[in-house]
């Protein structure tokens, strides 16, 4: 018998490979060409409305953009040098908000940002929402965050405001819902998608009662155009700026407009202005049970948890209205935003909004500016191109064969070849370099910014004691803190609105980008103020003999001496020791990463010879 | 055995022309513009070129096809070009179709092709201008496309 060849087995091993390649293959070109036919899958529609607006349901219908919206829930966070939704301690990165805010409980909890889908978790986090926690540690007057705040973290909000919000008008309901306190508020969110009521799914992000933004606070049920949901910005499109209402889409505007108008809803300055009358809202039965009590023995008219429990039922109560307002009276249509018109703005309602606190230094009484991207945005040159929110944050891209809106929505950095590709044909690496150059240069007058106020509240604190050893500052043996206010009321304005103007671009999440002109232009001024305020200082310490005044010149390593450190409890606390880490989870609250704190160092002064040969880590 | 292997021969045969036939292979040996379409990278480029002067007919045939400017017009030069720019369109669409990038970038060679096409047509209009930046040994030299951004395609697709 002739010997078997072992070549033969060999190649039919080698054909019955070749012959599954191709065949994988093929399926794989008929997938592909398949893939361009549809958008949406047809099989399994569900049908969308705005009774359960959860991205679990819509989702099923787009699949894709579930899939893209989802990403932060489980990717590591990054940082840029100035952004990114790694969510780092900006006090322990910043120490100067410490002295800037102080008084107000940003002072003592603000991080950095970390998307929209965690938008409603963090809120419900943070030590800001606390009220054991902050009347424990030094905030005794503080009643309790009202749902105003809730307006933008949750896709609950427009079902709560009609469902819950008590009136017969659309603006009694308005008011109602934007004055209940928070955590009342939170406990209505109904049970949806198969979720029992109060179990752990309810409390979570997946519908529940942590669901951050969702499919419907910008699109439309039935047809996905877009649309605005919430009342504040339709409010403010239409009594300031000459914006027509829609019972569908908010205000009438092109898709271009509302490519940006819908980021407008949430990303803007605002303010809880009071209406000065009282109004009905949801209250809880918890308030007349005097066995329940805060950390000061102060009764509780409210359980600080998110559903109700051990017999603590609805009532309803009266209180003082508050409406949530964005302060753009003085800003007209199709005009580029000027931080003057807040100025006008704030001085028009000062009889009766005059402060968002007093600050506790200083006394002088302050604005906190929050995220105002679409008033800064609208002046620079991108907005002056007709280019949207939209078309950097949420570019084009290829899905299989499908033309998709990035729905995974983050700097602008993490994909700058579909973001600023699409009119930019520059390198990569060229755009990059231009954005942080602009970045660096904003950082740069923002610390000087901020190093001057603090120096001015650090100068105006020397100036109060000093003023209160003299006689005419004393009544009945105390000081008169009124009186030396009142002193000094041209260096406590200029205090308010130069630090107003630095906390805007703080606040404003692109140190710059959107109009570094605008943003150098008001931050030009706050230098110019606090220095003014310091000169103000002098001469009234001249004026009142007082000798020896000088004023102060705080730099980096002065400031980097306030650092906070993390937030940990002071006392025992609700089950929690003192010198427990106030955070559950480690990547929340923790220092910033060291290349960002050297950079931060080379920034103010302006280390060329560092800063400039360093090119962009992310 | 033998008879195993001449079936599993035939077999991939018969798959290996049925999966040519499924992706249009036929195609790639033409010079029509619908065949670089096939890919649906290629979409919005191919819908701006549709919109632009040079897909205009002229007696039934567009005035320059993908091919006219983005391949080399001497037969083997563009027949090489062909199959390796083929094998690496079909190897990333295969593989790597989720990293490739929104917007693609011209490498120097294909800039070269390109550079060369214009002046094939337009060789005479150009040469009445004045060209001194056109040198292509300069550093950063300038070529059509350099002004002419938006003639073929918008560029940054």
């Amino acid at each position: 018998m002739q010997k078997k060849s072992p070549l033969l087995p060999i190649l039919v091993v080698v054909a019955v490979i070749v012959l599954a390649g191709l065949l994988w293959l093929n399926s794989d070109i008929t997938k592909k060409q398949n893939d361009s036919v549809g958008g949406i899958a047809s099989k399994g529609f569900v049908e969308m409305s705005d009774d359960n607006p959860t991205f679990d349901h819509w989702g099923k219908n787009f699949p894709d953009y579930l899939d893209m919206y989802l990403t932060v829930e489980n990717e590591t966070p990054i940082s840029t040098e100035f952004g990114g939704n790694l969510a780092y301690s900006k006090l322990i990165r910043y120490p100067q908000l410490t002295i800037l805010w102080a008084g107000y409980p940003f002072s003592i909890d603000a991080n950095e940002e970390r998307g929209h889908f965690w938008v409603q978790v963090d809120q419900m986090d943070t030590a800001r929402n606390n009220k054991d926690f902050l009347n424990a540690h030094g905030f005794a007057g503080f009643g309790g965050q009202p749902t105003a705040c809730m307006n933008c973290h949750s896709g609950w909000s427009p079902w709560l405001l009609e469902n819950v919000g008590i009136g017969d008008t659309p603006r009694e309901k308005w008011v109602s819902f934007n004055s209940t306190k928070y955590w009342t508020m939170i406990k209505n969110i109904p049970a949806v998608e198969g979720i029992e009521e109060g179990s752990p799914a309810h409390s979570g992000p997946h519908g529940g009662k942590r669901m951050g933004v969702t499919c419907a606070d910008c699109h439309n049920p039935n047809d996905m155009q877009l649309r605005l949901t919430r009342q504040a910005a339709i409010n403010a499109l239409v009594d300031f700026r000459g914006y027509e209402p829609d019972p569908v889409t908010g205000v009438k505007a092109s898709r271009e407009e509302m490519r940006t108008l819908v980021c407008s809803q949430c990303h803007v300055e605002y303010y809880f202005k009071p209406t000065g009358e009282k109004v009905k809202v949801m209250g809880e039965s918890i308030a007349n049970d005097a066995s329940k009590k805060w950390w000061n023995g102060t009764q509780k008219t409210y359980d600080e948890f998110d559903s109700w429990r051990d017999g603590n039922k609805p009532t309803e109560i009266e209180v003082d209205g508050i409406e949530l307002v964005f302060p753009w009276s003085a800003w007209e249509k199709n005009k580029p935003f000027r931080i003057e018109m807040f100025d006008d703005h704030y001085e028009g309602v000062r009889a009766i909004f005059d402060k968002d606190w007093e600050h506790k230094i200083t006394k002088a009484p302050m604005l906190k500016i929050q995220h105002p991207e679409s008033e800064l945005y609208s002046g620079g040159v991108h907005a002056a191109n007709g280019v949207s929110c939209a078309d950097c944050h949420m570019p084009y891209l290829r899905k299989g064969a499908k033309k998709v809106t990035q729905h995974n929505i983050t700097s602008p950095l993490q994909d700058i070849n579909a973001a600023c590709k699409s009119c930019h044909t520059q390198s990569e690496s060229y755009l990059k370099a231009q954005i942080l150059d602009i970045q660096k240069s904003i950082a740069y007058d923002l610390r000087s910014a901020e190093y001057a106020t603090v120096s001015l509240i650090n100068d105006i604190k020397i100036l109060r004691e000093e003023l209160a050893k003299l006689p005419e500052y004393q009544s009945n043996g105390k000081v008169d803190d009124k009186k030396i206010s009142e002193t000094l009321k041209e260096p406590l304005e200029l205090h308010r609105k130069g630090q107003m103007r630095g906390d805007f671009v703080g606040a404003e999440n692109s140190t710059g980008f959107h109009n570094p002109r605008e943003a150098s232009r008001m931050l030009l001024q706050a230098v110019e103020m606090a220095k003014e305020g310091q000169i103000k200082l002098v001469e009234i310490a001249n004026e009142k003999g007082i000798k020896n005044f000088k004023t102060s010149n705080l730099g980096f390593e002065d400031i980097q001496k306030l650092n906070p450190g993390e937030i940990k409890y002071n006392i025992d606390l609700n089950g929690n020791k003192a010198g427990d880490r106030y955070y559950k989870h480690e990547e929340i609250n923790g220092p910033a990463p060291k290349e960002l704190l050297d950079l931060d160092k080379n920034i103010k002064p302006y280390n060329y010879k560092e800063v400039d040969s360093k090119t962009s880590s992310y | 055995m033998a008879v195993i292997l001449g079936c599993l021969v035939c077999l991939i045969i018969g798959v290996g022309f049925y999966t040519f036939y499924n992706a249009k292979g036929m195609s790639y040996f033409s010079n029509d513009s619908e065949a670089c379409n096939n890919c649906h990278i290629m979409n919005d480029v191919y819908n701006d070129w549709s919109r632009g002067t040079h897909s205009q007919k002229i007696a039934g045939k567009p005035r320059a096809t993908c091919n006219d400017c983005h391949l080399p017009h001497q037969f083997l030069e563009k027949w090489v070009a062909k199959a390796e720019s083929g094998l690496g369109h079909a190897y990333s669409f295969t593989f790597k179709l989720d990293v490739l990038p929104t917007h693609l970038s011209a490498t120097q060679k294909s800039k070269d092709m390109i550079q060369d096409n214009c002046i094939r047509c337009h060789g005479d209009m150009a040469s009445n201008s004045v060209n001194a930046t056109m040198n292509p040994h300069a550093n950063q030299a300038l070529s059509c496309v350099s002004c002419h951004a938006g003639v073929g395609h918008k560029r940054g697709f």
